[in-house]
């Protein structure tokens, strides 16, 4: 009996986490919009969110948050036929960036805990686990953008993506950081 | 938010079931991958220009052209540099262009078209509830469908939050946000939005215990479940539908198998 009511708060409390770091990261991918005709669309903070939830909730809120997050603001933003392939894209990215930076820690034999925070969020993994974040999504929309409306016009984004996810590393961790540092039960959240 | 792209009305297109829709729009997206005449690219592509006038008038046809425009320019002006070969067509200064170039421009500038303009009919006629319930009938689960809806619900809020946050940060730090702040370049104009940004997740993050507890009053993962989605009815039941989609579907096969 414990055990069921332990699972049914267990489900309550993912899709709970699940669906508040969703909408945070559309409203972060939406709050700020600094195009860059005349590519996709615009430089955003959406980045930001996919690298926190990466860096402080793991891999696999952050596939869940990363992927239906910045798909429901293509929705919303009205670039509709890049919901599916963003979708995609941005699972992937959450994915391996959580994956990668969680597994890090895990050979380094470091928990996320309050004595070895620091040790668990070194800048070298949050490097290693971002730029191959990086490599995904830039690739990814090359690949995509290159299928749809040709290579020539889809090296254009290169550059904003870049910019897009080194801002989205950088202000991803220190706001990991600042959060954990700010409100340490965050860590009791990650699944 | 996403109520804005959805146009409320009457028509066939908003009357037709949201799963054949779906299908339809899966093989609209696969003709235009294949590789066929640029005659069926422009034939679809303008078939569905028309049921968007149709549905909705031509200021959401030209909206939607619009928010793409800059793109297609894009790919006129560089596709064809990138494409030389056979005879040319038309020459400006150095550049010669060939009719093999100009029909990869016509061909990806119709496929990116077509492809938005697919897309922005489906969502134009089809509201957010049924798109779920859709995904929920073609097998999406109870709680991948929970998490959309949850998220969908948490937007206003979240961006409510952040409004706030951004007054009480302007308030407590005018000369942050003053005007002349602005010429700040790089990182400086970055962290400005840290401070900001922490509040606002602390805040989202404070009511996620809040969220999974009236979730769990609500029985979600409990074996005994007392909350669905409601279902669609079984496609047999609209078979005027129905058989209007496989008609569609059949001619929307016409070009793969020419």
């Amino acid at each position: 009996m414990e055990q069921q009511e332990q699972k049914q708060s267990s489900m309550a409390m993912r899709i709970a986490i699940a669906a508040v770091l969703t909408a945070m990261t559309a409203v972060f991918t939406l709050m700020v919009r600094v195009p860059i005709a005349p590519t996709r669309g615009y430089i955003n903070l959406g980045d930001v969110a996919i690298y926190f939830s990466a860096f402080t909730f793991g891999p696999v809120t952050a596939l869940i948050a990363s992927g239906l997050g910045t798909s429901i603001a293509d929705l919303i933003a009205g670039y509709p036929q890049w919901a599916p392939i963003t979708f995609c894209i941005n699972a992937v990215r959450g994915l391996v960036t959580g994956l990668i930076i969680h597994g890090l820690s895990r050979s380094s034999k470091l928990r996320v805990s309050e004595q070895n925070w620091a040790g668990f969020f070194s800048k070298k993994k949050a490097a290693a686990a971002g730029t191959a974040g990086m490599v995904i999504m830039v690739g990814l929309y090359f690949l995509a953008g290159g299928i749809m409306y040709g290579f020539p016009a889809a090296a254009f984004e290169i550059p904003g993506n870049i910019i897009q996810n080194v801002v989205g590393i950088l202000l991803g961790s220190l706001l990991s950081l600042s959060v954990y540092r700010a409100y340490p039960p965050v860590q009791q959240l990650r699944w | 938010m996403i109520a804005s792209w959805y146009h409320p009305g009457n028509t066939v297109i908003h009357k037709a079931d949201p799963r054949i829709k779906i299908l339809l729009l899966v093989e609209v997206v696969i003709l235009f991958f294949w590789p066929t005449a640029v005659f069926w690219y422009g034939l679809t592509a303008a078939v569905i220009m028309f049921l968007i006038i149709l549905t909705a008038g031509l200021r959401s046809l030209w909206a939607a052209v619009k928010a793409i425009l800059p793109l297609l320019v894009l790919v006129a002006l560089l596709t064809p540099l990138f494409n030389r070969g056979g005879p040319a067509l038309f020459t400006i200064g150095n550049i010669s262009v060939g009719v093999k170039a100009a029909e990869e421009t016509l061909m990806l500038i119709l496929r990116f078209t077509g492809l938005t303009l697919i897309f922005y009919l489906f969502f134009l006629t089809t509201d957010l509830q049924h798109v779920i319930l859709t995904l929920r009938w073609y097998g999406v689960p109870y709680t991948g469908a929970l998490v959309i809806t949850l998220a969908f619900r948490y937007i206003p809020t979240i961006a409510g939050l952040l409004g706030r946050v951004r007054d009480a940060h302007k308030l407590r730090n005018p000369a942050e946000y003053a005007a002349g702040s602005a010429k700040r370049r790089g990182l400086t104009k970055i962290r400005k939005f840290l401070p900001m940004l922490t509040s606002v997740v602390i805040a989202s993050i404070k009511s996620i215990p809040v969220l999974a507890m009236s979730l769990e009053h609500r029985g979600i993962g409990s074996s005994v479940k007392r909350s669905s989605y409601i279902s669609l009815p079984p496609l047999l039941h609209v078979p005027v539908q129905l058989a209007a989609g496989t008609v569609t579907a059949v001619l929307l096969s016409i070009p793969i198998w020419i």
